[in-house]
């Protein structure tokens, strides 16, 4: 088994792997469906009973810490199902397809590095374009995505009612 | 506390393993590369609502990082790379965000 999961998550050589002839048997549209479905139900249905079962606060309100802490929960349990459903199924049809039936090389820790560098430069890319906007338009935000101190509870209302973008106002 | 092992270690090897691992694989085999990665971008995008409903225009780089990590696992024919990718990613993109607040 941990053989199967170390071909599947590792490259391997492109110029010795052939092209399926026909898809794997364990892994077709209908099963991977499924597991998408599987995924945002358990995801979703624990964080909410999660969140449900926990202690709020003396005015009965969730904090951030609980939301935090559901969503934990509910990741960490479709995550468990995921690899149990891949690791039983989808992921030896994987390895029938060929894809990771080849030797190893030396290139799969290159391939590793790679992706770091790439993980960066897609930040600069993520991060950079909204620069093009005039600084006088953009929102500023605490929302990974957003320049900074962009505030949906306060921008988003006001933009919702139409008023002018006035942050003196609670 | 419980923000980064979510951000840099759960959601990226459980979305890796279901979008590019086993929806890109399934998908590719029956409509081809192209719109196997349209299709698991928009699915890719579509699940990450929560930000979308925040910050609209976080569409841009979420599609754009799914179509780059598509890219990835059909070069890297694995999905390690595209992990290490998605973890350095929301690595970085959480601690600017935590600086800027």
């Amino acid at each position: 088994m941990k053989d199967v999961w170390l071909k599947f998550l590792l490259p391997v050589d492109d110029s010795s792997v052939s092209q399926p002839s026909s898809p794997a048997p364990g892994l077709t549209i209908g099963r991977a469906i499924v597991l998408l479905v599987a995924y945002l139900v358990t995801n979703n249905l624990v964080s909410y009973l999660v969140l449900v079962f926990l202690p709020r606060s003396e005015a009965g309100d969730f904090t951030t810490a609980h939301y935090a802490f559901a969503g934990l929960c509910g990741f960490a349990a479709s995550l468990v199902l995921t690899i149990r459903m891949a690791t039983r199924v989808i992921g030896p049809a994987l390895l029938e397809t060929g894809e990771t039936e080849t030797a190893w090389v030396l290139g799969s820790k290159g391939f590793l590095l790679l992706g770091l560098v790439g993980g960066l430069a897609c930040v600069a890319l993520s991060l950079g374009w909204q620069f093009l906007i005039p600084p006088e338009a953009r929102c500023r935000g605490r929302f990974i995505y957003a320049p900074i101190d962009y505030n949906p509870r306060i921008d988003g209302r006001v933009l919702l009612a139409g008023a002018s973008s006035d942050r003196s106002r609670p | 506390m419980f923000f980064w092992p979510v951000l840099v270690v759960i959601a990226p090897v459980l979305e890796e393993l279901l979008f590019r691992g086993i929806l890109l694989g399934a998908l590719s085999q029956k409509t081809g590369a192209a719109i196997a990665t349209t299709i698991v971008t928009l699915l890719f995008v579509a699940t990450h609502f929560q930000v979308l409903i925040s910050y609209l225009p976080a569409v841009a780089p979420i599609a754009f990082v799914g179509v780059v990590l598509a890219l990835f696992r059909f070069r890297t024919r694995a999905v390690g790379p595209a992990i290490v990718l998605h973890s350095t990613y929301n690595a970085v993109l959480g601690i600017a965000a935590v600086m800027t607040t």
